[in-house]
């Protein structure tokens, strides 16, 4: 199985088999570009993202590498459900907030489809049915709005209904 | 790290996942979140400019008028969907709206007096026609007159997708033209003991109409191509001529509700005739129709989908029904003994007292059964017709009973020799239905069972120690509806088990 070297920011280096790596458009797009694709001994930097985090993300890769490739050209809906993440990939989301920004942060750099939604998803999942003063709290949030600004978005709020057809 | 060190794009991927009604308290989280949702928020959300302008009348003091440019003005967010009703004030309501939203594509105005209609395309024609989604409904104005000009008004509307022409009580002084090509989708609807008014749509490509009534000359006299239409919804409360229907070249999906007399369905038949429609709903609210049924289905011979309430029929010779996926017939009282061969039969709906007067031959791919139970005997019917239908149709997978004469006293159906015929069932459903405890040993035994579901049902317990369950391993979803009853138990928790719960 031909790998290739992953570098973290902290400087340490992970032999990861081609086929995980490649869940990471980034990395594909930077193979190409760079033509490393037969290339085993060159080291990838990947300055945006330290050790714990690559780690867990190549946990999850390796879970997610037979998977198949979602093609948002197939004409599925775009899938904008919070409650289909498997149980494997749930407890794998039991991580603490710092390291679950982390995870989107480096999902987002290296634009890992599957992985960004299931962060999205989460973090999602912790804000739905909360109020304001809720999730000020949760995600420790200073309120910077003026009590005039707060009023006229509540108006706002109160006087703006659903659209019966959403415009494209 | 903190939530608030994720970039702009990732917090908004993140809202993506919220509704409309989700995402309001998103907003007033902060700043930062504010600004996150508006993108989200303009695009499902319609403001209502009537009502900001009511709430804040009622924050000043009484006898004050409003500016309604100074409410609008203040208004945060570009909102791209407006709506306006109750149409006090309308003129600087309405500039100043142009002024403050310069880009809509929605628009929705209630309640308009229609000489104010032409006058307001006239003035803001630039930033109506923008728009792709129009809802309108019209207040009659007896008191225009004929020299409030003008009274043929065009309207050139090339982005409108989408029309809601409601209760309009046209003037009849004035004609209305809406020159809309690219006009996909229109709801029509008139309004009670109104004359129609005339409204003129000229489109070429749309695809979806939902109409009811809308005086007695619908709607070939309104919409001047019919040819693209594909999926018609139509209720009629009078009896018109349905020689319209010809036109319509490409219609597949028919929905045809009957408030009307028309005892006979064969104009509807031979206006039909050679149409490409694959899905068929009749539902005649007011009289029974009657049909030949091998007439019928000479006409319509691409039905895939067929759903006939109210209707009954006859048949002289067996039928073959080569591409029929799905039929449903409902509230039939007579039909004489019918013989369908369906080879591509999967859903059947049908009420059990024309279980018998119906054969199905070939049957082999029904999986999917519903019956609506009318006997008031519930148990002999289950025994007598709806057990042994089973026997004949083993391929039925999914199957769901709905007793439409449900009462407390009625029979508990039990476990009996006859019910083996559940056995290969992997998805029942049961709504009205009284059935014993033990009922449910028919699962345990045949493993099959992997979805069922219970509404309105009473369960009697008697036999089942209280501390016991009846286990079934094989179901993976079991719902039970809030008003499911136990009877002769005092016990709190559900007898039965679904399996992978201890």
């Amino acid at each position: 199985m031909p790998c290739i070297q992953l570098q973290s920011s902290d400087g340490e280096i992970f032999n990861v088999e081609f086929e995980i790596a490649m869940c990471s458009f980034t990395i594909k797009t930077m193979m190409v570009d760079l033509d490393l694709e037969d290339n085993c001994e060159e080291v990838v930097p990947l300055t945006n993202v330290d050790s714990n985090i690559l780690r867990k993300i190549l946990q999850w890769a390796n879970y997610h590498k037979d998977d198949p490739e979602a093609n948002p050209e197939d004409g599925k809906p775009v899938d904008r459900r919070t409650d289909n993440i498997c149980e494997w990939d749930q407890e794998f989301m039991k991580v603490d907030q710092q390291t679950l920004y982390g995870l989107i942060k480096a999902a987002n750099y290296l634009d890992i489809r599957g992985l960004m939604a299931l962060t999205c998803k989460t973090v999602a999942n912790m804000m739905k049915g909360k109020t304001e003063e809720q999730m000020r709290k949760m995600f420790n949030i200073q309120n910077d709005l003026t009590p005039e600004e707060e009023q006229q978005i509540r108006q706002e709020n109160e006087w703006c209904e659903e659209v019966e057809i959403v415009a494209d | 790290m903190s939530i608030q060190s994720l970039p702009m794009e990732v917090l908004q991927q993140i809202f993506t996942y919220f509704s409309y009604r989700e995402l309001l308290p998103l907003s007033l989280v902060c700043h930062r979140w504010n600004e996150a949702t508006v993108k989200f928020i303009v695009c499902k959300g319609k403001f209502n400019v009537t009502r900001a302008l009511r709430d804040s009348a009622e924050c000043v003091e009484e006898g004050r008028l409003i500016n309604p440019s100074v409410v609008i003005g203040n208004i945060v967010r570009d909102y791209r969907a407006i709506m306006v009703d109750n149409w006090q004030q309308h003129e600087p309501t309405i500039a100043a709206c142009v002024q403050r939203f310069p880009i809509i594509d929605a628009l929705h105005l209630d309640e308009i007096p229609c000489r104010d209609l032409h006058c307001l395309y006239v003035t803001y024609q630039d930033w109506i026609t923008q728009c792709s989604w129009m809802r309108i409904s019209l207040r009659s104005c007896y008191r225009s007159k004929a020299a409030d000009k003008p009274l043929n008004c065009i309207w050139n509307m090339p982005k409108l997708k989408r029309l809601v022409w409601q209760e309009c009580d046209y003037d009849p002084l004035r004609t209305v033209t809406i020159n809309a090509p690219n006009l996909e989708s229109i709801y029509l609807k008139g309004s009670e003991g109104s004359s129609p008014g005339e409204i003129r749509l000229q489109c070429a490509l749309v695809k979806h109409i939902e109409c009811e009534e809308y005086g007695h000359e619908f709607p070939e006299k309104f919409i001047t191509d019919l040819g693209s239409v594909e999926t018609f919804q139509l209720t009629l409360e009078n009896r018109i001529d349905l020689g319209f229907f010809r036109g319509l070249r490409q219609l597949t999906d028919l929905d045809l509700t009957l408030d009307c007399k028309m005892k006979s369905l064969d104009e509807l038949m031979n206006v039909c005739s050679g149409l490409p429609i694959t899905i068929l709903n009749i539902s005649c609210s007011i009289e029974r129709s009657f049909i030949n049924l091998e007439e019928f289905f000479a006409n319509f011979t691409e039905l895939e989908s067929l759903t006939l309430s109210r209707v009954d029929f006859y048949a002289e010779r067996d039928i073959l029904l080569r591409q029929l996926k799905n039929l449903e017939l409902r509230c039939v009282e007579y039909c004489e003994d019918v013989t369908l061969n369906v080879p591509s039969l999967t859903h059947l709906t049908l009420e059990s007292d024309i279980l018998d007067k119906i054969i199905f031959t070939n049957a082999s791919s029904l999986s999917n059964l519903s019956l609506y139970l009318t006997s008031e005997k519930l148990k002999n019917c289950l025994e007598q017709t709806v057990f042994p239908f089973l026997d004949i149709h083993r391929n039925v997978e999914s199957l769901t009973l709905i007793n439409k004469r449900f009462r407390k006293n009625d029979d508990f159906i039990d476990k009996s020799t006859n019910t083996h015929v559940l056995s290969n069932l992997r998805s029942l459903e049961l709504r009205w239905i009284n059935v014993t405890v033990d009922f449910f040993r028919v699962f345990t035994e045949s493993k099959q069972l992997q979805n069922l579901t219970l509404t309105d049902c009473n369960i009697d317990c008697t036999g089942l120690p209280d501390a016991e369950h009846i286990r079934l391993d094989s179901v993976e979803r079991m719902v039970i509806g809030q008003r499911c009853y136990l009877k002769n138990t005092i016990r709190t928790d559900f007898p039965l088990l679904a399996g992978g719960h201890s």
